[in-house]
């Protein structure tokens, strides 16, 4: 890169700066936690990511954040509140409910970034809203709702993979009831790696979770 | 053996045929993910969890375990004989690629540990350069910037 060539991209970056701070200032003034949009202009950057599209994410991440915190008011209050909104802001980006995001977020604070980030996770990945705030409410009033809520939408994942039909997957990620894994010396977990499934239905025909 | 009741041990592995996939849709496509992969996977693991079997391990396989009550040692591999470097990227490392380089082992195999906290992580490996999915991820997440990232729970 030559001397002209910073010259070029100075006035560019400058005005990108400019951009995220108002982002950033604004944030502030409505609560909204600065960390997460930071680490997302980070990623942007070291990713290479144009200026005129680094902004605009970070923007949106803001807005979802700030709905998020609308949402939650004291469900996202404490030395949780950046992780809790984070997973909410996920979850929404998702295309949860205003509805569903509240129903987890009146989970246990230990718990409830994790049930907001699976529910953000098994709605990228098709499953049905109902189902999945069903059994992450029931994964949470476990035995050990942390490990319960942890790793569902990996293990649910998991499972359609290896040709389970995505009702069932969703059953056995969250009761961690599923095939293949009833030897694991845990016991109650679910499947959370390929050796732990079973061998793909008849059924399998290759498409993603409906 | 004894187990530790707490012990967990979570497998990824790339499914039989992947690198024979990868390479059968580079040919027909021009994704830089792909010529990514093409260039730096026959196999990627990645484990996250605590030791069942300590001192057990496979050379398909990563296997992390607990180091104290709020980390959790989380061991990154990839094997990529055709690569010079490899990293690891992810938001807990501020995507710096500098930052967690895999060390090269036998068989093209390169690969690093690091302490993580319990939660939802995302990452990438960085093969002699270029940014690339890991092949073996079970969930990815779509990361605003029109790429995915591959999702890390532990």
């Amino acid at each position: 890169m030559n001397f002209l060539t910073l010259i070029l991209m100075a006035p560019s970056a400058l005005a990108s700066q400019t951009d995220l701070e108002a982002i950033y200032a604004e944030a502030t003034e409505l609560g909204v936690p600065l960390e997460p949009l930071r680490a997302k202009a980070a990623e942007g950057q070291a990713k290479g990511v144009p200026e005129a599209r680094l902004v605009p994410v970070v923007d949106q991440l803001a807005s979802d954040l700030a709905r998020a915190s609308t949402l939650l008011g004291a469900q996202a209050e404490g030395g949780e509140r950046a992780s809790v909104l984070s997973a909410a802001a996920l979850a929404l980006r998702a295309g949860a409910s205003e509805a569903a995001v509240t129903q987890l977020g009146a989970l246990e604070s230990g718990v409830r970034a994790r049930g907001l980030e699976s529910l953000g996770d098994l709605l990228g990945q098709g499953f049905p809203e109902t189902e999945v705030v069903r059994l992450i409410e029931t994964a949470a009033r476990g035995a050990n709702p942390e490990r319960s809520v942890n790793g569902v939408a990996t293990a649910a994942s998991l499972l359609v993979a290896a040709g389970v039909p995505p009702g069932q997957a969703l059953e056995q990620a969250s009761s961690g009831n599923g095939q293949g894994n009833g030897s694991h010396p845990l016991g109650n977990v679910p499947p959370q790696s390929r050796d732990d499934l079973p061998e793909p239905a008849q059924n399998s025909n290759g498409q993603g979770p409906k | 053996m004894a187990h530790d009741p707490d012990d967990k041990l979570i497998l990824h592995r790339a499914p039989p045929g992947l690198v024979e996939r990868a390479l059968a849709e580079d040919e027909q496509s021009s994704s830089p993910y792909w010529l990514g992969l093409v260039a730096a996977a026959a196999l990627v693991g990645l484990v996250a969890g605590q030791l069942l079997e300590r001192g057990s391990e496979e050379p398909a396989r990563v296997v992390v375990h607990a180091v104290q009550s709020e980390l959790v040692e989380v061991r990154f591999q990839l094997v990529a004989p055709e690569a010079t470097s490899v990293a690891v990227v992810g938001s807990f490392n501020g995507w710096q690629a500098d930052a967690n380089p895999l060390v090269p082992g036998s068989d093209g195999l390169f690969a690093t540990s690091m302490d993580l906290r319990p939660g939802r992580h995302e990452y990438l490996f960085v093969v002699d350069g270029a940014w690339v999915l890991d092949p073996a991820a079970t969930l990815t997440h779509d990361d605003g910037f029109g790429a995915r990232n591959a999702v890390l729970e532990i």
